[in-house]
């Protein structure tokens, strides 16, 4: 081998030097962490216009097969009185839905607030119906409520002497295509009576809960409604040998969600009281998703009352509980799952002639300064309960801003406040948000309703411009 | 024999400052003459003290002083004034006439008395036997044409006499005919002085003969190329003007301009781009010099006597000129075969064919690709260039500005298969493995002669993982880039040599744009650029700096639209963003990341889970082989180009390290990285080619090379298993794509063009909503646009979106409808794919958008639910025309420029193969010289030192 020229020994010396420096800088990227730059996603908040508050009420009290040649004709058997208010004393409209079903009947009431200011305007009205009839009688009364697009009717039983009714009422301007679905024992079924229902523009259906579920004790309704979000309700009466025992309205129920709190449960009859032929107190439950375990909590206002209850859930089928040993008195039923349930409590003032049941529903909690309309009916009791742990103080005053009151409402435990019938309240919660029902209980009435949310300034919108 | 001989001996300022030292040796030449001149003038326009000094010594009967700018025929006229002979004989200080050529001179004008002068032969002061100037004719057309020039002396003119014209230097001219002509025609300034003269004394019926036995050496230097071909166009023009009959004079003064026009044009074409600038100055000049026109045509008409007819003769005849200029041609050299079909370039690309064929046999079939960061090309050809036009952007509410140049590549490939553009970029997707293989090949031609070397490039190229994982993940713009990066290598690095390959590579450099596939590679092509320029400057003594700075250009005014837009709002950082539909990378940012980048990939190698987690750790180590080539090649390669490869590589992975940190991207509620893929195809580039220089330089005794390579190009091959068996086993990102990206009602509807939109609005599962608008039957590939996706902030455009989306949400009343109709929105889409129907916003947009009574639902679609707006929709408000035709055409002529000059003539073919093809080799011993010009020495070339730019 022949030695290398000088000019070749230098070009091989200068190449290690290239080589060594061009491995150590490649580590040196490797090891540097080199600053960098970051940014944001770009997004706005935008905020929903203002629309017009709409109240949809659940409407007369239906009496089915008066006339004898026609036994599926519905007609009015007592008008609803309505009691509404807007925020600050701006006009509430009312107008009435056409009902189809209906022979001769003038339809539930719509109430509308249209924004004033550019700011939505708080609408709050609740409606009662009283009958004395031969095949009705009985008190109900129920919130009027936004119509929406997937609601829940947990009320309601198709056993014998029951006759019971969905009501669909749509008050836009859209047909609306509703579906019922219905939880039974066997789980959940689609009855062909549930498919497709057309609920015109301004219109209302009445199904018969009897046509989705004949026989059914517990049974739970989802209505689901495509194009135009219809506000749903039932109207539950029941006969006992031929004597009417009550009559109930009540709105439909939003999602189901882990924790279910019920105020405002109106206990009439002591459980040692002779006439208690049967249980005069139920609690009826529904996992629609997946099994799981509830625990049942009631309370008053003294705080909790008895120990909590835990009961297994079978995903789709209702759960009767019956709630024992209470005394007369203002209940709050809680309830809470590890998974999202619905549900409604039924209780009754006696068995026989003469008596009234009522079906109490969950409340929302009220986060917000809320309307609440107490409508027309004896001895009406507004039940607020926190769902913190801590107590707070809540203002309650009429709606005009006379007779305010500071409640002081404690972790665990309800206030029942004295209000006045056909007037309506202004909540002012703390911090934590509360939960409140309007409840009526006299002798052969009983009727209760949850506050609901009165959505006043819808949340602004996260939006990602692309 | 006439009694007496005047010699004016003109001293003009030379560009070098050897006045002094050439004056001196023509007047040794004179004072040598065996017929000694009787009288000598010397005209000094240089004031030089040296000069001055010679001429005061000089034997010289009188020394006139003129101003520097006095030209040669101005001179000649002062010495006029001392004339006393019957002869004169007109000299420069540079030009040194043997010891008897004025007794040859003077011979020859005593044959006869009509010759008016008589012309020596002019040769190379230092080559004695390469004549400068013999004889010049012109062609029927007025051009000159030199009969002799540069050519090997051989005796071969040694018979001619006649002749219609010289060179006017060492001219011998009969003093009576000299007076009559008045000289020379002072508006000819450099060039043509002795045709014109020439011409003039014809005319009057006179001859001119060459003495092609006195011989006057010319020690000049050449003028600046620029000015020389000023000189001689405005010469040309002149005459033109001076010796066109007067009934087409007007013609030809109209015609002046539309013809620089055209000539500029063809000097694009010739890849004389220095001529343009001369070409324009020249025509502006002889347009408006009437008084010298006229002077000069008075003169024709006061003394002729012959017709122009008897010219003719003399002329040079278009097939002659064909013949000279067939001869002008050099021999080749230093250039071989490519031996592509030979050498197994062929074979390899086809090899790269069929695997791509089998790897992606089910794209085949696909009209549209999908996935990743693909989406569908617009439909028709007009469409495709629409979206790369200024103006209107074809996304969001009203944002308006430039294209990103990608557009423009997509609109290429697109107007390929105009029939369905979408599926050229199919087509370009099976054949990206084979084109990067035939790149790589050619690439490779510039570092090594040897077929093994040459396919081993070639195979690591179509096999980087980068380019393998942009296939499977789909990423366009790096298939692209790594498509065109090796042939920005192979124009770029002989850019210097020619002004084909710059004008080629300028255009690369365009299109791969290299930066408008991505624009996070221009500051590291910036850097290799500065690289080039620095070493054409230092090592080429700045010869072919103007190409290498011309790389530059056409990307600047590609880019510089946007790069104002971007100044303009303050956001630079924007400039860098990938271009094309956002995808966001889904890799960490760690050690072990930056590892994985240093071995050349952009994300994890595939191997895991084909092998498990434990194999999957040390597959990447499959490229070292290749790494440790280039490792050595500094060691035993050549080691400049070895060094710059280095440089290079490291300047493309600090690029790709540096990428994967900086945001400046986002995508609804994702902020989006850049992607490092494109930094490391220029880093892979130079270790493939480093690879490349150390398999050329093993010493062949050893019979490693064959080996190495195949050890090399098998390691590579198990690496790419996972990433060519991706779309055969269903796990590739790339998927087969619908032709719109919105429902099919609205793609028919749309199909008019981009006037009416479709508002989509995306819920998302945490309860926000993402918007987009999108303008036309698609979102489209060429239609993204980086004004949107790197914004650094909303603009009023989101302000509105984002209002009307919430009003479109909540309210089902409202006149919002009527703003959207209003904007030219005709569609409402709510797209289902971010969220489940069980979605609040969803639910609450679905019951809204249902309400309204103008919308009209379409209905369910695969996108999602549709609504029809049932009001009247008025059109988007166009561009205003002017704007987009100022930008299109600018960036339309910078490219057509860079085509033109890319275009290969036979002479630039010619130039091209007389260099070697490899780079960085050794200064050879130049066996074939340049032909110059004028006889003069060219600069000598550079001595082929480029490594860079890749």
């Amino acid at each position: 081998m022949s030695a290398l020229s000088p000019a070749r020994a230098v070009g091989i010396a200068v190449g290690c030097l290239v080589a060594a420096a061009t491995v150590a800088a490649v580590a040196f990227f490797v090891a540097l962490d080199p600053p960098g730059r970051t940014r944001e996603p770009l997004s706005l908040t935008a905020q929903p216009p203002a629309t017009t508050s709409v109240a949809t009420c659940a409407g007369p009290l239906l009496a089915s097969g008066r006339d004898s040649t026609q036994a599926a004709l519905l007609t009015e058997a007592a008008a609803q009185h309505v009691t509404a208010s807007a925020g600050g004393g701006d006009p509430v409209d009312e107008v009435s839905l056409t009902a189809q079903d209906v022979s001769g009947g003038s339809g539930p009431s719509v109430l509308t607030a249209p924004p004033v200011n550019g700011e939505r305007t708080d609408l709050a009205a609740a409606g009662s119906a009283r009958i004395e009839d031969a095949d009705l009688a009985g008190f109900a009364a129920s919130a009027c409520v936004r119509a929406q697009m997937d609601s829940w009717l947990v009320t309601g039983s198709s056993a014998t002497g029951a006759a019971d009714l969905v009501v669909l009422a749509n008050p836009g301007d859209v047909p609306a295509l509703v579906t019922l679905s219905v939880y039974g024992s066997t789980g959940l079924v689609a009855p062909p009576a549930g498919k497709d229902i057309v609920v015109a523009a301004g219109a209302q259906r009445v199904v018969p809960l009897a046509a989705l579920a004949l026989g059914e004790e517990n049974p739970i309704v989802r209505v689901t409604s495509i194009q135009a979000p219809v506000q749903a309700s039932l109207q539950a009466s029941l006969t006992r040998v031929l004597a009417p025992v009550g009559v109930d309205q009540t709105a439909a129920a939003g999602a189901p969600a882990t924790s279910l709190v019920i105020p405002g449960v109106r206990v009439a009859m002591a459980p040692d009281d002779p006439d208690a032929s049967d249980v005069a107190t139920r609690l009826r439950l529904l996992a629609p998703a997946s099994d799981g375990t509830a625990t049942v909590t009631i309370s008053n206002a003294a705080g909790p009352v008895g120990e909590p209850q835990s009961v297994p859930l079978v995903a789709g089928v209702p759960l009767q509980l019956d709630v024992t040993d209470l005394a007369v008195g203002t209940y709050v039923v809680s309830v809470s799952a590890t998974t999202p349930v619905t549900g409604a409590v039924w209780a009754t003032t006696g068995f026989a002639a003469g008596s009234d049941f009522g079906w109490f529903t969950a409340a929302d909690v009220l986060t917000q300064p809320t309307l609440v309309a107490v409508a027309d009916g004896p001895v009406p009791v507004l039940t607020l309960t926190s769902p913190g742990d801590a107590d707070q103080t809540v203002r309650v005053s009429a709606a005009d801003g006379t007779d305010a009151r500071e409640i002081v409402v404690r972790a665990g435990a309800s206030v029942d406040v004295d209000v006045a019938a056909g007037r309506a309240y202004r909540i002012e919660p703390g911090v934590d948000g509360v939960r409140a029902a309007v409840s009526y209980a006299a002798d052969g009435a009983l009727a209760g309703y949850p506050v609901p949310s009165g959505d006043a300034a819808a949340a602004a919108i996260l939006v990602y411009p692309r | 024999m006439p009694a007496r001989v005047h010699a004016l001996l003109v001293v003009r300022p030379d560009r070098r400052a050897t006045a002094d030292i050439h004056l001196r040796r023509t007047l040794t030449a004179l004072r040598a003459q065996s017929r000694p001149v009787d009288a000598l003038t010397i005209v000094l326009c240089e004031s030089d003290a040296a000069v001055r000094a010679v001429a005061a010594a000089s034997a010289a009967e009188g020394v006139i002083t003129a101003d520097r700018r006095t030209s040669f025929a101005e001179a000649l006229a002062l010495g006029s004034h001392r004339l006393e002979g019957d002869a004169v004989w007109l000299l420069t200080h540079d030009s040194i006439p043997d010891p008897d050529a004025l007794a040859v001179l003077a011979g020859a004008l005593e044959t006869a008395p009509s010759v008016a002068f008589a012309a020596p032969k002019l040769v190379r002061a230092d080559e004695k036997d390469r004549i400068v100037s013999l004889g010049v004719s012109m062609t029927r057309l007025g051009r000159t044409v030199g009969l002799a020039d540069g050519e090997h002396d051989q005796g071969q003119h040694d018979g001619t006499e006649d002749v219609l014209g010289s060179d006017i230097r060492g001219v011998l001219v009969r003093s009576d005919a000299w007076r009559q002509l008045a000289g020379l025609d002072r508006a000819l300034a450099g060039a043509d002085e002795g045709l014109d003269l020439g011409v003039r004394a014809r005319l009057r019926g006179d001859r001119i003969v060459l003495a092609p036995t006195a011989l006057v050496a010319i020690a000049g230097t050449e003028q600046g190329v620029m000015r020389t071909a000023y000189a001689e166009r405005t010469a040309q023009l002149h005459r033109r003007l001076a010796y066109a009959p007067a009934s087409v004079l007007a013609l030809h003064w109209v015609a002046m301009l539309p013809l620089a026009l055209m000539r500029s044009l063809g000097a694009l074409l010739a890849k004389r781009p220095a001529d343009i600038l001369p070409e324009w100055a020249a025509a502006v000049t002889a347009m408006f010099r009437f008084g010298a026109v006229a002077r000069a045509r008075r003169g024709i008409r006061r003394g002729r006597v012959v017709s122009w007819s008897r010219l003719a003769p003399l002329r040079v005849s278009s097939t002659e000129l064909r013949h000279r200029l067939d001869d002008e041609l050099p021999a080749e050299s230093g250039h071989g075969e490519l031996h592509f079909f030979s050498g197994g370039g062929a074979w390899t690309v086809l090899a790269a064919l069929v695997v791509s064929i089998v790897a992606f046999v089910s794209l085949l079939a696909w009209p549209v690709l999908g996935g990743g960061a693909l989406a569908p090309l617009r439909a028709t050809f007009g469409a495709l260039w629409e979206d790369a036009a200024f103006g209107l952007r074809s996304l969001a509410w009203d944002t308006s500005g430039p294209a990103d140049p990608f557009s423009a590549v997509v609109a290429v490939i697109g107007s390929l298969w105009p029939a369905a553009p979408s599926r050229a970029l199919v087509v370009l997707w099976v054949l990206a493995l084979p084109l990067a293989a035939l790149g790589g090949w050619f690439a490779a031609t510039r570092f090594s002669n040897r077929p093994i070397v040459r396919a081993a490039v070639a195979v690591a190229w179509a096999l980087a993982p980068t380019l393998l994982n942009a296939l499977i993940t789909g990423r366009p713009t790096v298939v692209i880039l790594h498509v065109l990066l090796p042939w920005l290598l192979w124009t770029g690095v002989v850019a210097h040599r020619s002004w084909s390959a710059a004008g080629m590579a300028s255009i690369v450099a365009v299109a791969v744009a290299v930066v408008a596939c991505a624009p996070s590679v221009a500051p590291a092509l910036t850097v290799l650029w500065m690289i080039a320029i620095i070493l054409t400057s230092t090592r080429g003594r700045g010869h072919g700096l103007a190409r290498v700075v011309w790389l530059a250009i056409p990307t600047a005014v590609v880019f510089a639209p946007l790069i104002w837009q971007r100044l303009r709002t303050g956001n630079p950082w924007a400039l860098l963003a990938d271009p094309g539909v956002p995808l966001a990378d889904p890799g960490a940012v760690d050690v072990g990341r930056r590892l994985m980048l240093a071995l050349g990939f952009p994300q994890a190698d595939g191997w895991a889970s084909l092998s498990g987690p434990e194999i999957a750790t040390w597959t990447p180590l499959l490229v070292a082989p290749l790494l440790v080539l280039a490792i050595i090649a500094p060691i035993i390669g050549r080691t400049l180009p070895a060094a710059i490869l280095a440089l290079s590589a490291l300047v493309g992975l600090a690029t790709a390290i540096g990428a994967v940190g900086i945001a400046v991207t986002t995508d609804a509620q994702t902020v989006i990285t850049l992607w490092p893929g494109a930094g490391l195809s220029v880093y892979w580039l130079a270790i493939t080619c480093a690879a490349a220089l150390a398999l050329d330089a093993t010493p062949s005794r050893f019979r490693l090379r064959t080996p190495l390579a195949a050890f090399m190009m098998t390691a590579l091959a198990v690496s790419a298993v996972p990433a060519l068996t991706a779309s055969l086993r269903g796990v590739a990102d790339i998927a087969e794509g619908a032709s719109s990206t919105l429902p099919a009602y609205v793609e028919a509807e749309g199909r008019g063009g981009l006037s009416t939109a479709t508002f989509v609005l995306t819920p998302l599962g945490s309860g926000a909503v993402v918007t987009n608008i999108v303008w036309g039957e698609t979102a489209s590939l060429g239609g993204q646009t980086t004004l949107r996706s790197a914004r650094s902030a909303p603009d009023a455009g989101d302000e509105t979106t984002a209002a009307l989306a919430a009003q479109l949400i909540t309210d089902p009343e409202g006149p919002v409808v009527a703003d959207l109709a209003a904007h030219g929105i005709a569609f409402v889409l709510l797209d289902d794919s971010e969220s489940t129907s069980a979605n609040g916003i969803r639910n609450q947009a679905e019951s809204s958008l249902d309400q309204r009574e103008d919308l009209e639902i379409v209905g369910e679609t695969a996108r999602g639910k549709l609504w029809r707006v049932t009001t009247t929709v008025a059109d988007r408000p166009a561009t205003p025309a002017s704007e987009v035709w100022r930008v299109a055409l600018l960036q339309a002529g910078v490219i057509l420029a860079a085509l033109l000059l890319a275009l290969p003539t036979r002479l630039s073919r010619a130039h091209v193969r007389r260099r070697p093809r490899v780079v960085g080799l050794p200064k050879p011993r130049r066996a074939v010289r340049t032909r110059g010009v004028a006889g003069d020495s060219a600069p000598p070339e550079p001595p082929t030192p480029q490594g860079g730019p890749v």
